[in-house]
């Protein structure tokens, strides 16, 4: 099983930690706070992917702070240029900035059970229609945690915005329905919008 | 209480012994058409007695009721049933695509200006058989499938839907149903994994040919759940589905209904090796000598009296019974009309 690479990011007079597992196009992951920084389906991205996942918790005690809109310049520094960007629960808030700030090198969004501090961060809310790479909404059924207002939200706001429901999951979905969330999110990454197409044979017997 | 009557959509022809799957030579093609025509005169009929709603059920390769298509015929009831509600009750998920039951579910709602009422339903043994679904998948496939409707249903916005057995990366149902946020919608309550299903979302508990302990227990059971999940269920959350004869007099009544049994299980009719093979399908029914309400208009009321006491306040009757001729099956509804229903009201 491969093994993650961890190293530092000066961002902003500020020092994060990040890790980073595969290889292939970039995905940047704000995880959810508190949390690992890889779970079963960021890892499993790492499979077909190039994933680097992020420590902001130190942006987080600077309220106030948008440090994460000095990240793209931070990422240049690993030879990073372009990236897809996954947020994970409290996470999204951060990827949402990222494509908000950073629009030119952010190519797609992931949100993952996104809470509700999205609808909490000063403006944020106000800018969704902003965000120019088409983005991904996963949210469980049994989230009640608003995650699914929120969906609702970026779905409407977004200019390009798929809201996908996980049936029987809740907020922690990756853990709960790991396939369910990883095959649409790789499809998503790979083909944006066109992950709406299916590809698949109908023919029973050939 | 309220009334609704369910459509038996009796085969007109000759009766045939072969249970299921009875081959099509048998179905007399003009006995098809006159099925057909009864139904809709009943239909008629039972708007002008005054039903709360009049409803079709989904069956399938069998002349017991000829109705593979709720959905069709329910959108004929909207043309002719002018005042009662219309309740398909109901299609079966497992043989259904669920995106698809919910565009033709709001079709009808506008059609018939927000009056549909519906039941989901996974279907009995034989039913399962139909389009080669899996018997041990019915009751989950039927309870997802439930989950995404509701979601087509109240969703502003497009969305796609990640399932265990149903997959859509758009949905975006047009039209809305006029009722808001969405029809009456009522889940089987027959097992109890199912009552705890239909309380968790908040869902009307419908309960058909079981008996009167039975229908008491899952009742209680429904609103145990129910107020785990904050809210409370009153007895016009209860449906209960049932045949019916109503004669002048008791003595009637058992002589017109004596002379047959109905048994529900059709699969007890099917090889070994393929009954086995429906083993995590629903109980096969047990034998019913008589309908559950029969008698004179005064005995009937007295039985609906113990119903209502079991806490269901929904009466969904098929006045059918093996033997009884079409003009007494009509005669009964409209006895039951005239002489229980005024009096059920009040209950």
């Amino acid at each position: 099983m491969a093994t993650h690479t961890e190293g530092t990011l000066a961002c902003n007079g500020i020092t994060i930690r990040y890790a980073e597992l595969g290889t292939g196009q970039p995905v940047v992951v704000f995880p959810a706070a508190g949390g690992t920084l890889f779970d079963d389906v960021t890892t499993a991205l790492a499979d077909q992917y190039r994933v680097i996942s992020l420590d902001i918790s130190p942006f987080r005690e600077r309220e106030g702070v948008d440090d994460v809109t000095h990240l793209a310049p931070a990422l240049a520094r690993l030879g990073i240029s372009s990236f897809c960007v996954v947020g994970v629960s409290n996470g999204a808030a951060s990827a949402v900035i990222q494509a908000v700030y950073a629009p030119d090198v952010v190519s797609r969004v992931i949100l993952v059970a996104p809470t509700r501090a999205i609808l909490q961060h000063p403006q944020l809310a106000a800018k969704l229609g902003e965000v120019k790479a088409p983005t991904l909404v996963l949210v469980g059924t049994r989230d009640r945690s608003g995650a699914r207002e929120v969906g609702q939200l970026c779905r409407a706001q977004i200019p390009v915005c798929h809201l996908l429901f996980v049936y029987d999951a809740g907020e922690t979905i990756a853990a709960e329905r790991r396939d369910a969330c990883l095959s649409p999110m790789t499809e998503f990454l790979e083909k944006g919008e066109g992950f709406i197409v299916s590809q698949e044979s109908q023919l029973i017997r050939p | 209480m309220k009334v609704g009557f369910l459509n038996p959509m009796s085969y007109a022809g000759t009766p045939t012994a072969t249970p299921w799957p009875v081959p099509p030579e048998q179905c007399d093609r003009a006995a098809a058409s006159k099925t057909m025509h009864r139904a809709r005169e009943q239909l008629c009929l039972a708007d002008k007695l005054g039903f709360d709603w009049v409803s079709v059920s989904e069956h399938h390769y069998s002349p017991r009721i000829l109705a593979p298509s709720p959905m069709i015929y329910a959108g004929a009831m909207t043309e002719v049933v002018k005042k009662a509600k219309i309740a398909v009750l109901g299609p079966l998920l497992p043989l259904s695509n669920p995106v698809r039951v919910a565009e033709e579910l709001a079709m009808l709602d506008a059609m018939s200006d927000g009056r549909v009422m519906v039941l989901f339903l996974r279907g009995t043994a034989n039913e399962i058989l139909t389009y080669r679904s899996n018997p041990a998948e019915a009751q989950a496939v039927t309870q997802e499938g439930i989950d995404l409707i509701l979601h087509a249903w109240t969703e502003p916005q497009p969305f796609g839907w990640e399932g265990r057995y149903f997959n859509y990366r758009t949905v975006s149902v047009w039209p809305r149903t006029v009722q808001e946020p969405h029809p009456p919608v009522f889940s089987s309550g027959n097992s109890p994994e199912s009552v705890q299903f239909c309380a968790s979302r908040r869902l009307n508990l419908a309960l058909s040919f079981i008996q009167l302990p039975d229908i008491s227990q899952r009742v209680v059971m429904y609103k145990e759940a129910a107020t785990k999940e904050g809210w409370e269920p009153t007895a016009d959350n209860v449906l209960y589905r049932f045949w019916a004869h109503v004669a002048e007099s008791d003595e009637a009544a058992e002589h017109n209904t004596s002379k047959f049994k109905v048994h529900m299980g059709l699969a007890r009719h099917m090889s070994t090796a393929v009954r086995s093979s429906l083993r995590e399908s629903p109980p096969e029914k047990l034998e019913f000598d008589r309908p559950f309400l029969c008698g004179s208009p005064a005995t009937v009321l007295d039985q609906i009296g113990a119903l209502r006491e079991a806490g269901v306040g929904l009466m969904d009757i098929a006045f059918v019974w093996p033997g009884l001729s079409y003009e007494q099956q009509i005669e009964s509804m409209e006895r039951f009309a005239s002489d229980v229903m005024p009096q059920v009201r009040g209950m």
